[in-house]
Parts: structure tokens; C-alpha cells; sequence
């Protein structure tokens, strides 16, 4: 089954991918934006060694597409050094995504580069580059809101509310059967007898208890 | 007379046409399926993990769907009598219901074994008590997420993985318990005071030195 990573790594043929490339001239075209089908086999090779020299099995959109879609509309690219830059764009972001955990998204890492592209590093790739994911991050964060803010915004603070609803508050609205049913049950279960051998609190209390602290073993077996 | 029967050479190579495709079938099934897992693993936040996150996910799939030999005709044959979303699901079901039977397995091993005080039987008892909560079936099947220290006179094979070689080895530890509750508790635990002075503190199996005193 380790054959199945080359198919998944390639996931379409090269061909296909060097085509998924230059199809994004539709969009980035726009900006005046666009790579020649030897710039976007240039690209391919370079995503290929990537992905083998940061030991990445990609399955779903190229990085190298997710880099073009994020940054063709940046006012500091330009048609001369368009391909180049990619090819640097690319490489920062699949060292940031190395570095990254499974719970930091790829849109996280490209629109934080984006913004400090067009910010602090004001085109410049260099000073990109000595951007850390830390910085990445917060500029993600600092745009769009930290995730606890976005959360906060869909859900609605609870505490802000003076009453706290509980199932108790309207038991009427609970059918009496279900809750003399459910009461009766745990009535019989704490009355159950106790099937083991040995005393249950002998074994566990006296094995789970922390209580080493002056404790002597010997004592228990006198 | 005429004869329109199949020559035993033509036969072998339709049957090794279908065995190909069926194959290829397989495998593109199986590429899905990883494929899918590793959308789900990443929340769909991300187009790429690590080899390592993928060697993982592949052996938990692989776990799940009992794929020993891929090249196993009995195992294709399997793979490929249904959709294999459907041929993982059961497979989850019945990881799942793997995980009841050692759950309760684990429970006769606590009331059976005799109240004989050993540190790394009691926290290896209180970590495999935690099995259901911590065992992953989606993304890491083949894994055991629990602290098993305490050393059964017979251990169980690493051969064994996930929720197989936890109730494995709480199958072998009742043995011994069943053993051991048949005599007298402070018999046993001055037999093992002899054997080991230091018997509650040190990794020592508590069946074999009775064992040895008692015999079978």
C-alpha cells in the first residue's frame, strides 16, 4: 500500500497539474498576471521537490495554485518577476506549512503571508522570508480577528444571559413516567448486589487512594 | 463437433485480467477512502500532510478494513464486494464493538484479581479503564493510547495492534487473575514477599512465583 503516496503526492498526472497552472492566467490575467506553459512546468518541478524535501503527501489543492489565488491580485507583483516571485512564494509557504500543525489552516498561512507581503515587507520576498510562522499567524489574527472573536460572533455569549436554563427549570414539560422510570432504575442499580469475590472498596479505595504519605503496607496485612 | 469452450490458457488470462482490474479498483477505492480521512483529519483546512501523518492514517485505514496482504485474493475479493465507505463503516462498527467486549473484559479482570497490592498493575488497570475514551478508530485504529507496564508472564505478540492487543492482553492477565484468586491472598503474598520483598514497587509478574510454589 506505500504505492498509494506516489499516486496521492502526484494525485493528478504532472501534465494535468502544469495545465491547473496556466489555467489560472483566467483569473490572474486580470491583474496583468500570467505564466507561460514552460513558467508553469518550471513551477510544477519546483512544488514536485518541495513536497519531497518537506516529506509532504498533498492531496487536495496544490499549494502552488492556493499561492497564485492568493496573491495575483497584490499590488507589489509584477508581470516581469511574476514567475520568480511565485517560485518564492511557494517555497516560504510549504516551509511555514512544515512547520505548521494540522490545526493551523493553509488559508491562515496565505493570506498572513499576503498581508505582511503587502504590509511590513512591501513586496519584498527577502523580508518575507525572515518572517516566522509566529508573525504569520498574528498578522492572520490580527486582520481577520483572533479565532476566539470569530467564534464569539457566531456564538452567542451565554454568560451575558441572568438565567441559566437547566432541564429541571421545566419539568413539567417532561413526561412524570420517564422521570419515575429513570429515578427507579438508579434506585435498583445502587441496590444491585455485588457479584465480585472480593470487597470492591478493599481493592479500589485502597489501590487508587494517593495516600503513600506515612502510609505502611505491612499494616493492611497484619 | 465444435468447440466453444475457453482453452485453459485463455482462461488463466481472462482471470488475470479481472484480478487486475479488480485491483485497480481496489486501490483507486483505497485512495479515496485515504483521501477523504486526510480532508477529515485536517478539518478540510489544509491540501497536505505529513508522510508520516499519511504513513499513519493509511495503517489505521489499513487496521480498520483487516488488510493484511492486499494481494490476498480473498482480501481483494472483500475489498472489492462493496463501496468502500460502506466496507469502512463496518469495519468501524465492528472496531467499536471490539472496544464493548474488551471494556467488559477489563471489568472481570478487575473484580477477579485478588486484592494483592503491585503499583504497575493497578495504574496499568486504571490506564486500559481509560481505553474507550482515548482510542482513536478514525486516525489511529492501530494504535494502543494507553500505559501498559505491568509485565504478563505471557506477553502478547507486537504483532497485535489497537483494540486487538489490549483485549488480548487482558484475556492472558485474567488468566493469571482466575489462577491467582484460587488460593489464599496473604498465602500468595507471602510467597511473594519471599520471591521479592519489594513486589508491590517493582515491575515482577505477581502469577509466576506462585505459580511456581502451587503448579498447575
Amino acid at each position: 500500500m506505500s504505492s498509494i503516496f506516489d499516486i496521492i503526492s502526484l494525485g493528478m498526472s504532472p501534465d494535468a497539474r502544469e495545465n491547473q497552472i496556466v489555467a489560472c492566467n483566467s483569473f490572474s490575467s486580470e491583474y496583468g498576471l500570467t505564466l507561460t506553459k514552460e513558467q508553469a512546468h518550471d513551477l510544477e518541478i519546483s512544488h514536485r521537490q518541495l513536497l519531497s524535501e518537506y516529506n509532504r503527501v498533498e492531496f487536495g489543492t496544490p499549494g502552488t495554485i492556493q499561492v497564485i489565488e492568493g496573491f495575483a491580485s497584490s499590488p507589489y507583483l509584477l508581470q516581469e518577476q511574476y514567475a520568480d516571485t511565485l517560485e518564492e512564494l511557494q517555497e516560504q509557504f510549504y516551509q511555514l506549512r512544515s512547520q505548521a500543525g494540522v490545526d493551523i489552516f493553509d488559508e491562515e498561512i496565505i493570506d498572513g503571508m499576503r498581508l505582511l507581503f503587502d504590509g511590513d515587507a512591501g513586496g519584498a520576498t527577502e523580508l518575507l522570508a525572515a518572517c516566522t510562522l509566529e508573525m504569520v499567524l498574528e498578522a492572520y489574527d490580527t486582520q481577520t480577528g483572533s479565532l476566539e472573536e470569530r467564534q464569539r460572533e457566531v456564538i452567542p455569549d451565554m454568560t451575558q444571559t441572568t438565567e441559566v436554563p437547566t432541564f429541571l427549570d421545566d419539568v413539567s414539560q417532561v413526561n412524570p413516567k420517564v422521570i419515575e422510570e429513570g429515578l427507579k432504575a438508579l434506585d435498583e442499580a445502587a441496590q444491585a448486589p455485588v457479584t465480585s469475590p472480593w470487597d470492591p472498596s478493599e481493592w479500589v479505595d485502597d489501590i487508587m487512594a494517593p495516600g503513600f504519605d506515612g502510609e505502611r503496607w505491612e499494616d493492611d496485612y497484619k | 463437433m465444435t468447440t466453444n469452450s475457453i482453452t485453459p490458457v485463455q482462461s488463466n488470462e481472462l482471470n488475470q485480467q479481472d484480478q487486475e482490474e479488480m485491483h485497480a479498483r481496489v486501490q483507486d477505492g483505497l485512495m479515496r477512502l485515504f483521501v477523504k480521512q486526510c480532508r477529515l483529519y485536517t478539518c478540510g483546512g489544509s491540501s497536505s500532510i505529513t508522510q508520516l501523518e499519511a504513513e499513519e492514517l493509511l495503517e489505521s485505514i489499513r487496521f480498520v478494513l483487516r488488510i493484511d496482504n492486499l494481494d490476498d485474493p480473498a482480501t481483494l475479493a472483500r475489498l472489492a464486494s462493496d463501496d468502500m465507505d460502506v466496507l469502512f463503516r463496518q469495519g468501524l462498527d465492528d472496531l467499536n464493538r471490539r472496544v464493548e467486549e474488551t471494556m467488559e473484559l477489563w471489568h472481570q479482570v478487575c473484580i477477579t484479581m485478588p486484592p494483592i497490592k503491585n503499583i504497575a498493575l493497578r495504574d496499568t488497570l486504571a490506564s486500559i479503564g481509560q481505553f474507550r475514551k482515548v482510542y482513536d478508530t478514525y486516525f489511529a485504529a492501530f494504535a494502543v493510547p494507553v500505559s501498559i507496564d505491568y509485565p504478563l508472564h505471557d506477553p502478547v505478540p507486537e504483532t497485535f495492534k489497537g483494540v486487538d492487543y489490549v483485549h488480548e492482553w487482558l484475556k492472558r492477565c485474567l488468566e493469571e487473575a482466575q489462577y491467582l484468586a484460587q488460593f489464599d491472598t496473604k498465602e500468595c503474598i507471602a510467597i511473594l514477599k519471599r520471591s521479592c520483598p519489594d513486589y508491590k514497587g517493582l515491575l515482577i509478574n505477581l502469577y509466576e512465583p506462585v505459580h511456581r510454589h502451587f503448579g498447575d
